[in-house]
């Protein structure tokens, strides 16, 4: 029989069963029992049982399943059963987004969790991961650290310090980290789940529901371009939540839970469903989340708002209504939730200056620590906040100035800046920012593992098109005595109001005479100062804080002919040759980087320069 | 390093007696016996001087300095320790004792200079950014950072006035630094470097610019003379005798490929990894002496390295390291110069000959080599890789010596010694015959353990190839048209190539393995016939590769030539081998063609071409006087036979009036006739 397209659909649920965290290490990799869990031997067609869902609220409620049949080897030494569901809610919505996980039982034992479904199913049919795999996933033991910090997850019911943070899993397959691009990271995270899911079947998982908030549709986009390659999928239907005093102090099976990427003033929850709460740990949704393994995110307990119903694909509404633990494993059967622990978050604060009668201009919201996450969050955020802000017609400048505390190396302050002609910022522009990749750069880098204290933003924004076009440059002189100045006159066209030119001083070394220069001119934000190749976090951090040279300048630059080195954060320029060749070591590949020295003028300029242009410059010896 | 001179002692070795030794026809020699050619291997307590003597030299011990890849200065302290100014970390290294330790880091790139002043303090030199320390013990303390300067190249001490003078670029600037660090800019050079520096007994101060290699004298602030432009692009160092003369060093060294063009960057920058490897630089160095009055006298250059250090010894002569093998020269005021010392490291960076502590720094990788004295029982010298081309048998081995030494051999078939190689052969101190077996490669060293003062002189080792049949791969003919060019088409149109007479040069290509000599023979034959005519008389004695064939005497026609090669002059006759090989085809045509029938049918110019031996090969027609041939075709469309119609309409090239047309004929040889007719 022809399968049609399968679809996963999310999940969740949980049932408790405490077991000494001795026995369930030795249970690990070997098939594991429960006096109230139903082996899947013994699981036929035709066997009627029941689950459990969070309808609307926060209580589980019974939905009827009748077993169709066993899939064998779905996934992995894994089979999946086949079930319809019976609820009148559930004739209509089919296959909900956000049941993920729900915990199914026949013969009054749990067989598994609600995990798959088809997208466009004409009925309420369903695939159950058994529980058994996610009983593995559970007992499961966890490293001691990650990255070097310590992973304190699961104890038998204490709560951990505040200060006491796990951290990310390494970053899988990102190639080179200090050459960071969120959407080359975004990419390469894709490729890699791509790997581990089921391809050219019917059987291939959807999207998890990534409940939104506070975020434009432009930031939401971004968010589609960043997150759907992963398997979760922004929906513009979740709120901020918070605390809620009613709000049940403990996950429980069948009940809702969300992982939580964003949260405060914007928030990003993942919804689904707990399968089973065994002591301080659960498993839940039946499907990995973004099969990302050993992790520390956020988790909340998820109030249902309503089921909504459509033909495509129908998913939960719902919101956070108390913080409890993090997800600290997430595999391929279920994701793995600890009551105790605590996932680093970075707190990220926006300032928004130079917008009259604006009522609120500072920003709040907490972003999970986690290597791809906290880049791509930030980005949005910057996008969303800029975009809601400035979300008209006039042309608008923008600067914003960041700082980035990161444990032990201080806070680094980065620049970026903008101009939109014809109003709202475009939100992707954000993940190219200087920030965003200063954030992927110290989350990912090669070295040791670091870790983002908190971000503050100051974004200033102008109603103008600060922009000067360079129109064209001339020497004064065509020839220059050698050691004398180059006079150059710049030509700028601004956006409104007439030309205005600019001379400018360029030294001219003695030592190039008789030599024809090219002195390029260029903006100041797209020319790099020399710096050397990092080696360690720390000069990277050095050398992210020196991106470029003012954006507000015009650069103009030279060869000098004379060889350059750099190597541990030091740059010698306009070295002799033989000095060269004795910084080289032949017999080490552990040396200095040689490149030709470059002499550059940096002149301030009250706007943005957009352009560049070449003049010529023939220096004259000078016989004295 | 150069190669050792490769005698061929042929039929003059035969006639000498070799041939009862060795199977002496085709004996060759390996004679050592000048400065170059005993260079090259490895000298161990020995120096080489540039007559040819292996003598006594340095004996060095060996400290490696793990804590850097490059020795950059060298100071020698009264305790006895050493102390090492490094990069590429820019630390200082002590060496106490064959061991070594860090004692300050700079933090900068490199320590480029340690010197000795403000009171027992070490001033160290920097770079980049241009800063100045002081050592006193283990602490170390900011002294200087010099305004307008990144590289600090070398800091001298001037004990009379208490001041430091500091050599910089990249603006070409000398710094006169006072104790508590005030800096002032003492003399501004044009160039961009200053990169060494010495302060002279009277007071003055020398110091050698970069990138225009001059050496300035600076007398006061701000006055300064050109003592001499050495043309070239650097005055590396300077060292002044107590008599006031001034030595110094100046290279040429062109910035090679070496230097990249910065590939763009992300901002974040690539994270450092391994370097490429880059080719060293290979300069050439120069050493000069001037005399109080400034007069210039050139005592050592060298065309294949530049010199890195310069240091005056105990015995008052300089000292220089070289930058690219790892020796060190001296040399005396009679121009004599002796390689002293080669050690394994690229560079000779710092010399320290003088006192209690002396030592030879080297960088690339960074060892000490402590000098242990002169001489000795231990003193090697081991010779570079004799090659004989092929594998060969090794005969006698005879050398000049002042003294006993103890010779050993071993030989081997790849060009550096390895594990294939022979055992050195047990040692013998007269005259014998080699027992290391046959091999391509032979090496020789001499011990000084009989005689720590002994001389090695000359050396001579004879050896006989295996003898390898030469095989003839080409047989060329100049000048005629044998289809044996490069070029399998040539380009149509344009004048033949005219043969100015009647000669042809044969030449030839051979593949020698064993390079032993060759007689030649050569015969030739009319193509379809079998009979060979000897072209080499029986006696001539043809060694080249080739050969001027006057054919003004043969009748014409279609020929081949046979080259016949042979090895008889090198080898006895049952080892004699040969090899022939035949030509093309050779035209030998010496008469032009004849037109006959030249007529004018209104404006159509018609006649037919002749050659007796070979195709004709063009038709050109002109107006009589002037120069622009035009070429006309084939009555058939092609040129190929010995009979070729033409007819022409010389409508385009005719003038107003009267005039003469003139026809020229080529045959493939390059003959040609001219014929001509009145148009009226």
């Amino acid at each position: 029989m022809r399968l049609p397209t399968w679809l996963a659909v999310l999940v969740a649920l949980g049932v408790l069963l405490p077991l000494p965290l001795g026995l369930r290490r030795a249970e690990a990799g070997s098939a594991i029992t429960r006096s109230d869990v139903l082996p899947l031997e013994q699981v036929h067609r035709g066997m009627k049982g029941y689950g459990l869902t969070v309808f609307q609220g926060t209580k589980p409620e019974r939905f009827d399943v009748e077993v169709i049949d066993v899939l064998k080897n779905f996934r992995p030494r894994q089979d999946l059963i086949l079930i319809k569901t019976k609820h009148p809610r559930l004739e209509v919505a089919k296959v909900v987004a956000g049941m993920s996980g729900s915990p199914i039982y026949l013969n009054d034992k749990m067989v598994g969790a609600y995990a798959y479904g088809w997208t466009f199913g004409a009925e309420p049919v369903a695939g159950v991961t058994p529980i058994q795999n996610m009983l593995q996933d559970l007992v499961r033991p966890l490293p001691d650290k990650i990255d070097g910090w310590p992973l304190r997850v699961l104890p038998p019911g204490g709560k951990l310090a505040s200060n006491e943070l796990t951290l990310p899993r390494p970053s899988r397959g990102l190639g080179d980290p200090t050459r960071y691009d969120l959407r080359e990271h975004a990419s390469r995270v894709a490729a890699q789940r791509a790997v581990t899911q089921p391809s050219d079947t019917p059987l291939r998982p959807v999207a998890t529901p990534l409940l939104v908030g506070g975020l434009t549709s432009g930031a939401v986009a971004l968010a589609k371009d960043l997150l759907g390659p992963l398997g979760l999928e922004p929906l513009q239907a979740g709120g901020g939540g918070g605390t809620e005093p009613g709000a049940p102090q403990r996950y429980e099976d069948g009940g809702a839970i969300g992982v939580q990427l964003i949260r405060g003033d914007m928030s990003a929850m993942g919804l689904g469903t707990v399968t089973r709460v065994e002591g301080d740990r659960l498993v839940a949704f039946g499907h990995p989340m973004m099969e990302s393994g050993v992790t520390a995110l956020p988790t909340a307990i998820g109030k249902v708002l309503w089921f909504l119903a459509s033909d495509m694909r129908s998913f939960k509404i719902g919101m956070p209504v108390r913080d409890v633990g993090a997800l600290v494993n997430d595999r391929q059967a279920s994701i793995v939730v600890s009551h105790g622990a605590k996932a680093p978050v970075v707190p990220v604060s926006m300032r928004i200056r130079g917008v009259p009668g604006l009522p609120n201009a500072n920003w709040n919201f907490q972003i999970a620590h986690e290597k791809f996450m906290t880049p791509s969050f930030v980005a949005v955020a910057l996008g969303s906040a800029l975009q809601a802000i400035a979300n008209e017609r006039q042309d608008i400048s923008w600067t914003a100035v960041s700082k980035l505390s990161v444990k032990d190396y201080g806070t680094l302050s980065l620049e970026d800046f903008g101009v939109a002609v014809g109003g709202t910022p475009e939100p992707g522009e954000f993940s190219r920012s200087n920030l965003v990749r200063a954030v992927g750069a110290i989350m990912n880098n090669p070295w040791k593992p670091a870790f983002i204290e908190g971000v503050s933003m100051d974004i200033e924004l102008r109603y103008s098109r600060e922009i000067l076009r360079l129109r064209g440059a001339e020497s004064l002189a065509p020839e220059v005595d050698a050691g004398q100045p180059a006079k150059l006159r710049l030509t700028f066209q601004p956006f409104s109001g007439p030309e205005v030119t600019r001379v400018i001083s360029v030294p001219i070394p003695a030592h190039l005479a008789g030599q024809t220069l090219t002195l390029e001119i260029t903006p100041g934000y797209s020319e790099e100062p020399e710096a050397a190749p990092p080696d360690t976090l720390e000069a990277m951090i050095k050398n992210l804080e020196t991106q470029t040279y003012p954006p507000k300048s015009v650069v103009v630059s030279f060869s000098t002919g004379s060889p350059a080195v750099s190597f541990r954060g030091l740059v010698a320029k306009n070295l002799p040759p033989s000095a060269l060749d004795a910084l080289r070591p032949t017999t080490s590949s552990v040396g200095p980087d040689a490149f030709q020295s470059n002499a550059r003028l940096v002149v301030p300029l009250s706007e943005f320069m957009v352009g560049r242009d070449k003049v010529s410059v023939k220096v004259r010896p000078v016989l004295r | 390093m150069q190669r050792s001179r490769f005698f061929f002692w042929t039929v003059l070795l035969s006639s000498l007696g070799f041939a009862a030794v060795a199977g002496a026809v085709g004996t060759r020699r390996f004679v050592l016996d000048d400065g170059a050619d005993f260079k090259g291997g490895d000298l161990e307590g020995v120096a080489v001087d540039a007559a040819g003597g292996v003598r006594a030299g340095l004996s060095l011990g060996s400290t490696p300095v793990s804590q850097a890849s490059t020795i950059w200065s060298a100071l020698s302290l009264k305790d006895g320790s050493l102390l090492l100014g490094t990069g590429n970390d820019g630390k200082i290294v002590k060496v106490v004792g064959g061991t070594s330790s860090v004692v300050a880091e700079t933090k900068a790139l490199a320590v480029t200079s340690l010197v000795e002043g403000f009171g027992g303090k070490v001033v160290v030199g920097t770079l980049p950014e241009g800063k100045l320390f002081t050592l006193t013990g283990d602490k170390l303390a900011p002294l200087a950072t010099l305004k307008g300067a990144e590289h600090v190249w070398q800091v001298a001490f001037d004990a009379r006035a208490g001041v430091a003078y500091a050599a910089t670029g990249p603006e070409g600037k000398l710094f006169r630094i006072t104790a508590n660090g005030d800096a002032q800019v003492y003399f501004d050079a044009e160039e961009q470097q200053l990169m060494s520096v010495a302060v002279a007994p009277d007071g003055s101060v020398y110091v050698g610019a970069s990138d225009k290699a001059k050496l300035y004298k600076v007398t006061g602030p701000g006055r300064a003379s050109v003592v001499y432009d050495f043309e070239r692009t650097e005055v590396r160092s300077i060292a002044i005798a107590p008599n006031g003369d001034v030595y110094a060093i100046a290279n040429e060294i062109k910035p090679g490929s070496q230097v990249p063009q910065r590939q763009a960057k992300t901002p974040e920058g690539q994270p450092a990894g391994p370097n490429a490897a880059t080719p060293p630089a290979r300069g050439k160095g120069t050493l000069f002496r001037f005399s109080k009055d400034g007069k210039p006298d050139e005592l050592l250059q060298d065309k294949d390295e530049h010199y890195t250090t310069l240091s005056l010894g105990e015995d008052g002569r300089p000292y220089v390291g070289t930058g690219a093998e790892g020796r060190v020269y001296t040399v005396d005021q009679s121009h004599n110069s002796v390689l002293v010392a080669d050690v394994d490291e690229r560079q000779v960076t710092a010399l320290l000959l003088t006192g209690q502590k002396r030592v030879v720094a080297a960088s690339d990788p960074a060892v000490v080599h402590p000098v242990k004295g002169v001489g000795g029982a231990d003193a090697v010298w081991t010779s570079k890789v004799l090659d004989a081309g092929i594998r060969a048998r090794f005969g006698r081995i005879e050398w000049e010596s002042s003294g006993t030494l103890e010779f050993s051999t071993r030989s081997g078939n790849t060009n550096e010694p390895d594990e294939s190689w022979s055992a050195w052969s047990k040692p013998f101190t007269g005259p014998t015959r080699i027992d290391s077996p046959p091999a391509r490669y032979l090496q020789v060293r001499a011990r000084f353990v009989k005689d720590p003062k002994a001389t090695l002189n000359q050396l001579s080792i004879a050896f006989v190839t295996d003898n390898l049949r030469a095989v003839l791969t080409e047989v060329k003919v100049k000048g005629a048209d044998d289809g044996s060019s490069e070029e399998a088409v040539r380009s149509s149109g344009g004048p033949i190539a005219k043969r100015s007479d009647t000669n042809l040069n044969l030449n030839w290509k051979i593949d020698n393995p064993d390079k032993d000599e060759l007689r030649y023979r050569l015969r030739y034959r009319l193509v379809g016939s079998n009979t060979w005519y000897e072209l080499t008389k029986p006696d001539e004695r043809l060694t080249k590769e080739s050969y001027v064939w006057d054919t003004s005497d043969l009748p014409e026609g279609r020929y081949r030539v046979q080259v016949s090669a042979s090895d008889e002059i090198s080898n006895p006759p049952e080892l004699v081998t040969k090899d022939e090989l035949e030509s093309g085809v050779v035209i030998v045509d010496n008469t032009p063609p004849v037109v006959e029938g030249l007529k004018l049918n209104g404006r159509r110019l018609s006649a037919v071409a002749l050659d007796g031996v070979g195709p004709i090969a063009r038709v050109e027609v002109t107006v009589a006087g002037r120069d622009d041939w035009r070429p006309v075709g084939a009555q058939d469309g092609i040129f190929d036979e010995q009979r070729e119609e033409f007819d022409f309409d010389v409508s385009s090239i005719l003038p107003a009036g009267p005039a003469l047309i003139s026809v020229r004929a080529y045959d493939a040889a390059g003959n040609f006739v001219v014929r001509s007719l009145p148009l009226k």
